[in-house]
Parts: structure tokens; sequence; C-alpha cells
């Protein structure tokens, strides 16, 4: 992680850094494509019902295993289905996967690293050696532990790859709280009696929010392939609700017949994924000025 | 275990320990067990369906890839012959039913269990049916019921005393209830031992099991002359079925059950193979549980409607790529009381007749939480069924088990409805419908006194021609009640390496007898 | 040092029962009788009973936890419900077979990683800068199964070099080398994928990072060192969080191996932890977590270890 020791510049810096890294940003030619990549897939994800040429359920036995054509861009599947309803539906699918996951780790994962990096000692004993406890989890063992012992929902899905996420979130916010927990600021309103609460929400969690945009990032691309991961073992998303994962491991029996079937949900995962990771790295940039620095020393074009 | 390793152990231990070698870490490398070389002629290797093998008890439950194995190792009362569709003497030479509660079982002589655990006797009979009856095991449920006492006259004689008289009991011990276990090795090796590598008195005997694999041996006091031909047959179980038929495409199995339909065809024009596709006495079925209130379908218009819905040629050539047959009934072609057609559902369903039913009933359109297991061919079955369904209205909730799950909720009667297949070992109407439609023995909470009677009457009933009049009643009620809709016959199927000689096909997946296979 | 590596010992066992209590709370608290999947609906209550007593399921939870923690302390994993065998002979079976392939596919990490980082560390923005760049952005873009099923497509089944199943038979061990090596081949790439991205990246930005330092540009720019001497130093200063991170990720890589055991019929651990989650033999559950947790933190700590021994800056 890139918040390693306290900037003297910080307090002044903060009112302008979002209008600096709104500028930057762009500048990041991946992450601009990741970024629109990834909001063209989520709108038309949830745009699905207006978007999508075809019902992505409805099977018409009379057109199935057709290769991509004008009628049907991405073909159809084994029982007639047009492979390109079912990305867009499937995407609502992977997606809500990914934003409710990033969501949960955030309420949770958020929380436990501030608490554990603002009043260190016992509570941060106690409260890493519960996160290490969950990080020595094998995550897709834990997954498919909780869906096969919980039942195949949904719902399960995404607490599964919550809890394996939450951790990694709360150990990085920890990690960046220590950091910042010593800066000037932070003494200054302990000084002046403000109580904790109001110091780690005010001047702590604004201050760590660049890694923990980032971590984001990473939580929302594992999160998608995991979802397709468990699928793919038959503990995911259940049938017929179109999922990326699943329409795979339908699609490997066609490979030599339909390959179209299968490359079109491992294009779209692989798209996803590379948009959300490219989309990381530009906001790590933009919203961590160090790196502008180093940027302009390295005339660096690593994406 | 070690008494029977009889192969190139020194062999083994070196490559071992070149492996430990290879991972750089010299710890817990297995326990020196035999590997599956080749002497002279090349083993047979099987990938069968499923997980790790678990229970190989005959007196427990066990899983597909479990029975598999199992009747190799151990022979059974009968046999069936599937030609000529009739249950032929094994273990035991002569059934006499010198009156109505009285069956006097001759054994065969000579027959000894394996490893050393000495003659197979009535004592052994004795034992294993009084622990089926004081264990009150799942086979009491379907087979042994009738069974009052059971005792040993002379060392070859079982004499058995029924509550009820039971013309079928021969028959039904073709399943699970007719095959026998040593007393002697359970007693002394416990019942969980033994359940885990259990002695038998059939062709091969368990050499090693390890995981996903055991591997059997040729059984050199098999009471079979010049039997079994093979020395040693390696069985993998592999849960990919893509996979499992690639692998023996590509020469690393020589034979494969339960291969994906959809590559049948492809297989049967490569020279190098041979497919065996023999329709089969496994149903699928959709199941409702009656017992739940408040269900729409407690109405059986609505379950007519259900059946009206379902385009059975479509689900045949769909998921079973035309290796099944379409039937809406128990009683397939071959058995006694089968009355062609096999349909009287229309195979392509008749939608206008379903909503017309629907509407009779007063039906809307509901929605309804379907069950199936972790069968691969399951799964995509139901999902075609849901969408036939959704034509009428009704909208299945589809939840793919895992076996546990499934389990705990079938088990339970904790279902709505299923999707299931069942395979049944006896080749009678009485398995096939008993179990299902009585009110003491369905898992669907069926009761309906009239069905009641007539399955007792038709278990119970000597004579043939009468007997058949109440199965055809029987598949009548069962048509138009509904409480089962069954969609076919599926093949049961295996594609064998063009080499391998002998093999007879059956049309049950628990019995694939390998002991006249062998290399040509 | 010592004492550093001391507490994270220590802490090991702590972090092993949080890991314990965690799995055997999953279990206990959810739906599904491991002794009714095993005996079946027609059981008797009474045969029931008695297997429930055999695995002291019919006791209280605390006390059943206490009952299997006491085992384990004595080496005693407890006994599979379904499978019949103890525990520890199952992990016997599968450990090796586990380590073996996340061993191959730290192998083939190794192999590519270490010549792709350089290649592009050196010559930035030459099209092999960008062939490792786009090499790892793919890595960590496509889910292992999908590369599983792409490679088996293209080598076992069309070219057909390679077989797709044998890891772990008997036939496999009592072969020859290339009998023992190649059905590792397909599945070690599969399986490394993501670990050879992770660590290509790292090298590559480490490189990068050493090369750049001014005593470096000095060294380079004055010519007082040939171009070899340069490569070999940077290497050996990058190769510190390289060391490190190869190191953790083999012990992640234990874990994650569901998916590819399932494709290639691998009778790994993954695949026992997916069978007793499907029979609810909840013995092999604890077990296995626990020594896959286990093996994840010496990783760990074995990580710090060489962090320690190969850059002398570090102290503890």
């Amino acid at each position: 992680m890139s918040t390693a020791s306290p900037s003297p510049a910080a307090p002044y810096r903060i009112p302008s850094s979002l209008a600096l890294a709104a500028r930057q940003f762009p500048r990041h030619r991946l992450a601009l494509v990741g970024f629109v990549c990834l909001l063209a897939i989520c709108l038309a994800a949830a745009l699905a019902p207006w978007v999508a040429p075809y019902d992505p359920v409805q099977i018409k036995l009379g057109s199935k295993l057709k290769p991509p054509s004008w009628e049907h861009w991405l073909g159809t599947d084994h029982f007639g289905r047009d492979v390109f309803s079912r990305l867009i539906w499937g995407g609502r699918t992977s997606l809500s996967v990914g934003a409710l996951v990033v969501a949960f780790a955030f309420t949770i994962g958020v929380p436990l690293g501030l608490a554990s990096g603002y009043f260190g000692g016992r509570v941060d004993n106690l409260l890493m050696r519960l996160v290490d406890a969950f990080l020595t989890f094998p995550p897709l063992l834990l997954a498919v532990a909780l869906v096969g012992l919980l039942g195949p929902d949904i719902q399960n899905v995404m607490l599964a790859i919550g809890l394996v996420q939450a951790p990694i979130l709360a150990r990085v916010v920890r990690g960046s709280t220590l950091a910042v927990r010593e800066d000037v600021y932070v003494t200054a309103a302990r000084a002046l009696g403000a109580r904790p609460t109001r110091i780690v929400l005010s001047h702590i969690l604004r201050n760590v929010m660049s890694p923990i945009v980032v971590q984001l990032t990473v939580v929302f691309a594992a999160a998608v392939i995991a979802e397709a991961s468990l699928s793919f073992l038959g503990f995911g998303t259940q049938p017929p609700q179109p999922s990326w994962g699943r329409d795979m491991s339908e699609a490997r029996r066609f490979l030599a017949d339909a390959p179209w079937m299968f490359m079109a949900p491992t294009g779209i995962i692989m798209l996803c994924v590379l948009s959300i990771n490219f989309l990381g790295d530009g906001l790590r940039d933009a919203l961590d000025p160090r790196a502008w620095r180093t940027r302009r020393r390295l005339a660096d074009g690593e994406g | 275990m070690s008494k029977l390793s009889r192969s190139s152990s020194g062999q083994s231990v070196t490559r071992r320990g070149f492996t430990a070698g290879m991972i750089g870490s010299g710890l817990i490398l297995g326990t020196g067990r035999a590997p599956a070389l080749a002497q002279g002629r090349r083993d047979l290797r099987v990938g069968v369906w499923g997980g790790e093998f678990g229970n190989l008890s005959p007196v427990i439950r066990f899983d597909i890839q479990g029975g598999l194995v199992l009747y190799n190792i151990f022979d059974n009362l009968v046999e069936i012959d599937f030609a000529k569709r009739s249950i032929e003497p094994m273990l035991a030479l002569e059934w006499a039913n010198p009156d109505p509660l009285t069956w006097r079982i001759k054994l065969r002589e000579g027959v000894k269990w394996q490893k050393g655990f000495g003659e197979f006797t009535a004592d052994d009979v004795v034992y294993t049916w009084n622990f089926h009856l004081e264990s009150k095991s799942f086979q009491v449920g379907t087979a042994l019921f009738p069974i009052d006492t059971v005792k040993a006259d002379g060392k070859h004689v079982v004499e058995v005393k029924t509550k009820q008289p039971f013309g079928a009991f021969p028959g039904v011990t073709m399943g699970y209830g007719g095959t026998m276990i040593s007393a002697r090795a359970h007693k002394e090796m416990g019942n969980q031992a033994y359940s885990a590598t259990p002695v038998g008195n059939g062709a091969f005997q368990i050499e090693s099991k390890r995981g996903a694999e055991i591997v059997l041996a040729k059984n050199p006091d098999y009471w079979k002359p010049g039997l079994p031909k093979m020395d040693r047959i390696v069985y993998r179980a592999i849960p990919d079925s893509t996979t499992r038929l690639q692998a023996l495409l590509k020469n690393e199995l020589d034979f494969v059950t339960h291969p994906d339909p959809k590559e049948v065809a492809a297989v049967r024009r490569n020279a190098n193979f041979v497919v065996n596709s023999t329709p089969g006495w496994a149903w699928d079925y959709q199941q409702f549980n009656l017992k739940k209130p408040d269900m729409p379908y407690h109405n059986k218009l609505v379950r007519q409607a259900i059946s009206y819905a379902i385009d059975r040629e479509a689900i045949v050539k769909e998921i079973y790529y035309g290796e099944a047959i379409a039937t809406d009934n128990q009683i397939p072609a071959g058995y006694m009381a089968f009355r062609a057609p096999m349909l009287r559902y229309p195979k392509n369903g008749d939608l206008k007749k379903a909503k017309e039913l629907m509407a009779q009933a007063g039906v809307r359109g509901y929605e309804v939480e379907v069950i199936t297991s972790d069968k691969d061919w399951l799964r995509k079955e139901l999902e075609l069924v849901a969408a036939m369904v959704s034509q009428i209205g009704i909208t299945y909730k589809i939840k793919n088990m895992d076996m546990g799950g499934y389990n705990n909720l079938w088990l339970n009667q904790r279902f709505d409805q299923v999707l299931e297949d069942i395979t049944l070992v006896a080749p009678d109407p009485d398995a096939t419908s008993w179990w299902f439609l009585h009110s003491r023995g369905t898992a669907s909470g069926y009761n309906n006194p009239l069905m009641d009677t007539l399955l007792d009457g038709a278990r119970s009933e000597r004579d043939a021609a009468k007997r058949e009049g109440m199965y055809h009643k029987i598949v009548d009620m069962t048509l138009d009640e509904c409480p089962l809709i069954y969609h076919c016959n599926t093949n049961n199927i295996q594609v064998l390496n063009k080499n391998l000689k002998g093999y007879n096909p059956t049309p049950q997946e628990y019995l694939e007898k390998l002991d006249t296979i062998e290399w040509g | 040092m010592g004492r550093y590596i001391a507490r994270r010992l220590i802490q090991v066992p702590l972090v092993l029962v949080v890991v314990s209590l965690m799995t055997f709370l999953i279990t206990r608290a959810t739906p599904g009788d491991p002794v009714q999947i095993m005996l079946g609906m027609q059981t008797s209550k009474e045969a029931a009973e008695a297997m429930r007593k055999e695995f002291n399921l019919d006791r209280s939870l605390p006390e059943q936890y206490v009952l299997w923690l006491g085992k384990v302390v004595s080496g005693d994993l407890g006994r599979s419900i379904r499978l019949n065998d103890p525990v520890t002979t199952l992990l016997a079976e599968r450990l090796p077979v586990s380590l073996q392939l996340a061993a191959a596919g730290m192998a083939f990490a190794l192999l590519v990683s270490i010549p792709l980082g350089v290649a592009a560390a050196l010559r930035r923005n030459s099209w092999i800068d960008y062939l490792c760049t786009g090499y790892t952005v793919a890595g960590f873009a496509i889910p292992n199964f999908g590369l599983a099923l792409i490679l088996i497509y293209v080598f076992s089944i069309r070219l057909d070099w390679l077989p797709i199943t044998g890891i772990g038979t008997a036939e496999q061990l009592s072969g020859g080398v290339w009998t023992y090596v190649k059905p590792f081949i397909i599945p070690a790439i599969a399986l490394g994928m993501l670990q050879t991205a992770i660590l290509t990246r790292l090298l590559r930005s480490s490189m990068i990072d050493v090369l750049s330092q001014d005593y470096m540009r000095t060294a380079r720019a004055k010519g007082l060192m040939p171009a070899t001497v340069v490569v070999v130093h940077a290497l050996k200063n990058a190769m510190i969080p390289f060391v490190t991170m190869a190191a953790i990720q083999f012990g992640y890589m234990i874990g994650i191996q569901v998916t590819i055991e399932y494709i290639f019929a691998v009778p790994g651990m993954g695949s026992a932890v997916l069978n007793a989650v499907v029979n609810r033999d909840f013995p092999v559950i604890q077990g296995f977590t626990l020594v896959i947790a286990a093996f994840f933190l010496f990783a760990n700590i074995l990580a710090d270890l060489l962090y320690a021994l190969l850059d002398p800056r570090i102290r503890y």
C-alpha cells in the first residue's frame, strides 16, 4: 500500500485534493478506458430490460446453437437463448454481487480497521487476530462451505464473498489509520478535547479514503471472479437467472461446436475485471499526490 | 491390507521417494500401497461418476460410485438374466415356498469369503438379515419388511418365516437386501471398518482404497471357474462428466460410466471406442410433497396440467440427446404388466389442454420451490422443465442442492417439489410402484386408501394374470392422480475401449459386473 | 529477531483456535445432519443415536468443541463420518497431492515471472514491456477455471499433447519422470497464472525501483560496473520483496485449488473439503481447514524470516 509515512503537507492539501484528483484522473488513459467500459457494462445491466434484444430466460429450441449473426450478435446457446442478452442480464447478477460485497466489506471492514488503527493496544490486537483468522481461511473454500451449508441463495453467495473480503479491507484501513493517527491535525484535535468518534470520522476517515477506494476496486474484481467460480462449481446463482460463471460452465460442453457460448462470458468477465483494475490504478495515482511526482520522475506507463 | 498387496512394491517405494524429493518435503507420503502396475496384461481403468468413494458396505446406504464397485466385490443371492428379464440363482440355488408364510432357501456350497474369512454359510445370511432388521436399515423399508424370523437349518439352508405371503421375495432380494456380509469379518472388523473396506464373496477384492481411487484385485478363491478375467481394476471417481469422457478418449481410462449423452453420437463414430447404451431401469420424475398444506398442486387437475405441459420428447432430445425413452408411467417395456404404448400423455405435451386444466382447477399460476440434487443432467433438465411449466403460469424456483442439502430437505420432507431420478434393481412392477405410491412407503405423503389396497393386493397375489390386471389399474390411477410425473427412462451408458471384450451391458447403473471383461 | 519470530509463533495457536471455532460454529449452526445423510431415511432412531454417540454429536456444542480441541492437541483430528478413516490418514493422502500441485503452479510462476519481469524492467516501453503488461493484466482478469478449460481444449483435445487427468493416481506414481510430470503441466499453468501476474508485476516494479536508485545510476553512468553486474546486483535487491511474496503466495495456493481440482479430477485438499461440505462430514471440514490455515500462517512467517535473512537492513 502506498500510504507510508505521514506527509507534513497533509493538512493544507485536503481542500483541493479532490479537485486535483479529478483533474489528474483523465490523464491516466487506461483508467479512463476502464471507467468508460465499466460504466457501459453497468448501464447495460441496469437498463437490461430495454437494452437486451431478447428474453434471456425463454427457451427457444428451434434456434439453438446459432453462431453470431445480425439477429444474435453473440450467437445463441444450447437452449436457443440469445447469448448477448444473457450477458447483459448476467451482468446484473455479477455486478450486484460485486456492489453488495463492496458495501458489505465497507460497512464491516472500515469501522473495524478504523477502530483497530486508532485505538491500538488490546482492541487492535484482538481485532487483528480475528482478521488473521479470517484471512487464513482459503477464500473459495470458505465461500463453498458457507453456501453449501446455508443453501444456494444469492444472498448467501454475497455473504460468503463479503466475509472473505471485509477483513482484507479492515487490514488496509488499519494500516492507513496508523499512518495518519499521529499527524499534526489529529493530535491537535485530540489536544482540543474532540471526542474519538469525531476525530475518527472527520479527520482520519477522509484521509484514509484513498486507499479504501482503491482497495474497494480490488474487492469488486475479486467478488466478480468469486461469484463466477462458485457458480462454476454449482454453488452460486440458481438457474434460470443468467450468471457469467454458470454460463461459462454450461458452455464448456459446447466448446467445440459453439465456442461463442464460452468466449462471450469469459470475455466479459475479463473485460470487467480489467476495467476495474485500470480504474483502481488510475484512482490510486489520482488520489495519491506522491504518485504524481513518482510518475513524472519515472515517466512510467505502467498499467 | 499389507498381506494383500502382491505387487512390485519395491519400485513404488523408490518412485514415492522421488516424488518426495520433487516437492522438497519429506513429509506424509502414504503408506506404501501397491500401485496399479501392469503385470503382463494391462489393468482395467474405470472412470465413474461422483466424488471420493465412501461407504462400501451393502448394509448401509451407499452412493452411485460405491454401488458400481460394490457389485464386483459381492455376489448376490440371485442374479438377473437381462436378456430374459428373469431372476436366476446365484448364491441361493433353490427357493422353496412350502407354505405361504415360509421360505426355505438352499445356498450354494463351496463359496468362500475373501481374505481368508472362511466359507459362506447360512449363518452369514441369518446374520445379515438380522442386522438389517435390528438396525431397521433402509432395505427393511423396501425389500425385507415381511420377514418375521430368520434361522439357519444346517450349514446351507436358511429358513425364513414371513408375516404375510410374499411371492416377490426372491425377486426383491435382487436389490440391496440380497447382498450378504461376512458375519465373522463384520464382527471382527466392526461396522465402520467393514464399510470402508468390506470383505466380500465376489469376483474381486479390495486391494487399496485411497480418496478417489479404489484398486480391486482378482479374488483367487472365486467360486466361478475361470473368472474373473482381469487381474486388477482401478476405479477412479471423476465428478465432471466432460473430464471423465475426455480422459477416456485420450486413453487415460478404458471404461467410463455416465458419459455426457451429448457426446455419445460423436463417440459412436470413433472406431476406437464402443458405446453401450441400454434402455435403462431408471426414471426421471417430478414428485410433490403432498403433506405440505395449502399448495396449489394438491389439486390433481394442477398436477395433470403440469404433466400435459411437459414436452417429454424435448427432454429426451435436448437433455439426453436421444439416449432415453419418453414415458409417463412406472412400468417399462419388458416388465410384467407393461402395456404399449409407453405414453398416454402426448409426447410433445398439450399446452391448450394444460391451460384448460389450470382454468378448470381455478388456479391462475403460482410460484413453487423445486429442488434437485447434484447430477448435472438433472439440473439441466429442471431448467428446461421450468421453462415448460412457465407457459401455464407456474414458476419453478430452482434450487440446485448439493447432496447434503438435498438429503436434508428430502429425508425430512421439507421440500415442496423435487425432480429426481431413481434406478431400480428388481425387474418387478412392485419395486417400481409400491415404494412411490403406498402411503407407508412414499416420501411424497401421497395417501390414497384405494391405491394402498391395490398395491398390497398386487404384492401378495400369486396368480400372474390377476396380478397383471392389478398393475394395469395402478398405472391408470397413477396417470390420473399424478402423485409423480414421469418424464423418461434414461439409458444406462458406458463407453469402452474397443479392445475390451466380454462385457455384458446392463440396463441399470449399479450392476456393472466386470468379471467377464477382458482384453481382446 | 528471535523474539519477534517467537512472538509470531506463539500467536499461531491462538489464530488457529479462532479459525477452528469459526469452522465449528459454521458447520454446527447450519442445516444438514451427517448421520442422517449417512444412514438414510428408513434408519431407526436407535441406529442414528448410536452413530451420533460414536461421533460425540449427541453432546452439547461447547462439550463437542472442547472434546475435539483436546484431541487435536494430542494430534488426533478425529475420524471422517462418511469415509470412516481418521482425518490424519485422509490428510496424508491429500496433502502431498495439493503440495505437489501448488509446487508445480509456483514453479510455472517462477519460470515465467523472473525472466519476464527482469526483461520488462530493463527494456522499459519496449515490446517486451508491453507483452509483460498485457500478460500480467490478463493473468489478473481471467478466472483460473476459464483458463483451464481453454488450455484443455487447445493442448489436450485439439493438439493431443498433454493429458487431462492423472494427478494423484497410482499409475502416475509408478511411471517414469515424464509420466509423473505431464499431468501437472496444464493444471499448473491454470493455477499459477494469477501468481505469475502478481510476481511479474512485483519484480518489474522493484527492479525499476532499484535501477533508478541514485547510486545505481551513478555507477552505470560512470561505467563503474559492467552491465551484467548491474543486472545481477539489481536483481539481488529486487528479489527481496519477490521471494517474500512468492512464499506468501505459495501458502495461499494450497487453498485456492478447488476449481482446478474439480476440472482435472485431482484428489487434493480442495476437493476433499468440497466433498466433506456436500456430505456434512464435520471432522473432515474442521481438520482440513485447520491444516490449510496453519499452512498459510507458516508461509507468512516464513516470508518474514526470508525478508529478514535476505535484507540485512531489516531488524525486528
